[in-house]
Parts: structure tokens; C-alpha cells; sequence
């Protein structure tokens, strides 16, 4: 929720999903987003180690061609957050807010 | 070593018409754009070397090239920063970065940047999805 802010928001995800985050288990979310989060995990911190029954559990509510696009989003978010990081393009919870400003303001939203 | 990208969209079990949309993609991402087609290919195959587990590959010990007088500089740039981007990304060194402005522009080091994202991110579908030949 920071340089996607904007379209975080068109898309649904509210204050409570956001808070609830560090915790998705026990969060304001349905089955199938909580197996999409416990996935995503794996994959961001070793996808060569993703475990067999998280993926499992993932399979129970994707498809396969879903999931591979789910993981296809995965993997392109994650490294192009650190193509920013590696750029040093500015991001944040601040820089968030001001593109989300200057869009409402143009876009009249 | 993990497997080419190549192989690894044909294994993707998704619809034709989505597999050849994926195949263009890609294509296009390795094409000669800003930075030329050669070194971007360099980046894939230097970037499946580096593809391994993050508990058994450590940061590889990098080491910034002397510098050349080649006509390689670019390609031996480009590998340096793939070689930093892939061990530590939040810290790319300041001699490395000068260098690497002075012989690519804003323009190219984006697009460097862009193709070396994309790979790892078709690498990392490879790897969750047990499509490298390794034990997933």
C-alpha cells in the first residue's frame, strides 16, 4: 500500500485489510486470499522453498493457470520493488499519498 | 543452474493463447530496445547461474571489474550490476552506479533494470512452481 495505493483502493482493500496484514490468518479476509498471502510468502522469501502443503493449500483454491499467474504477479512485484530500491526511486507511505492526491485531483476521484 | 526461460513457459500449464501471449512478452523484453538484445541475453544466462536457493547461495562475492578498454565495458558493466542487483539490490555501491553512468543513460539503465526484474521474476515463477529441475 504505497505506490499502489490508488488502485489498492479501487480495488477493494480497505484500512481493516491493511491493518491486518502482519496477521492475514486472522484477518479480515476469505479462504482463498488467505492461501493466496500464506503463498505469497513462500515465494518471497525462497521460492526454490516453497512449502508443499502451503502450495497445496494454494492449489485447493486456484487453478493451475491461476496460480501461475498468481505467481507470475508475485514474482514481477517483488522484483520490481527492488529494481525501485535498486533505482532509488523515491516510495513510501508519503509518496503514496501524494500520488493518490494528485490522482483524485486529476482524475476527479 | 536453473532452467531457461524458454523451457520453462513451454511447462507452464496455462491455454495456448496465453502461453503464446507470455512467449511475446518475454520476447519483447529481450529484444533490442535502449539496451541491446546481446547483453540483455547476457543477463538471462548470468542471471539463471545465480538462481539457487537463498539458504544454500549466499551473496555471491562480487567483485566490481577492473576497468576495460574493451568493447565489452557495456556487457561487463551489466553483469557487475546483475551480480550486485542479485546479492544485495538495496545497496548497489556508488562506484559501481558511477560507472555505470557513465557508459549507459538514464534511459538504458532503466531498461537494464526493467529486464533484469523480469528474468528474476520468471525465475522465481520457475522455482515456486518446481519448474527448474530442482527439488522445489
Amino acid at each position: 500500500m504505497n505506490t499502489r495505493y490508488a488502485s489498492g483502493r479501487r480495488a477493494g482493500i480497505t484500512e481493516e485489510h491493511v491493518e491486518h496484514l502482519s496477521d492475514y490468518e486472522r484477518g479480515p479476509f476469505t479462504d482463498r486470499e488467505k492461501a493466496a498471502l500464506r503463498y505469497t510468502d513462500d515465494v518471497f522469501l525462497d521460492p526454490h522453498r516453497v512449502d508443499p502443503a502451503v502450495r497445496e493449500r494454494a492449489r485447493l483454491h486456484f487453478t493451475e493457470a491461476e496460480l501461475v499467474e498468481l505467481t507470475w504477479a508475485i514474482g514481477l512485484w517483488v522484483e520490481t520493488g527492488r529494481m525501485f530500491h535498486a533505482l532509488d526511486v523515491p516510495y513510501g507511505p508519503v509518496v503514496g499519498s501524494q500520488v493518490e492526491l494528485r490522482h483524485g485531483v486529476a482524475d476527479g476521484r | 543452474m536453473g532452467a531457461d526461460l524458454d523451457a520453462v513457459v513451454a511447462t507452464l500449464e496455462i491455454d495456448p493463447v496465453s502461453r503464446a501471449a507470455f512467449e511475446q512478452f518475454l520476447d519483447a523484453q529481450l529484444a533490442d530496445g535502449l539496451v541491446e538484445s546481446s547483453i540483455k541475453h547476457r543477463v538471462v544466462e548470468r542471471l539463471v547461474e545465480l538462481d539457487r536457493p537463498v539458504s544454500i547461495g549466499e551473496a555471491p562475492d562480487v567483485e566490481v571489474p577492473p576497468r576495460s578498454t574493451s568493447t565489452d565495458e557495456r556487457e561487463i558493466l551489466a553483469i557487475a550490476y546483475v551480480d550486485h542487483f542479485a546479492a544485495h539490490y538495496q545497496s548497489i555501491p556508488d562506484h559501481l552506479w558511477d560507472r555505470l553512468q557513465v557508459t549507459f543513460d538514464e534511459g538504458e539503465l532503466t531498461e537494464l533494470s526493467w529486464t533484469i526484474a523480469v528474468v528474476k521474476g520468471m525465475l522465481r515463477v520457475s522455482a515456486a512452481l518446481g519448474l527448474s529441475g530442482e527439488e522445489a
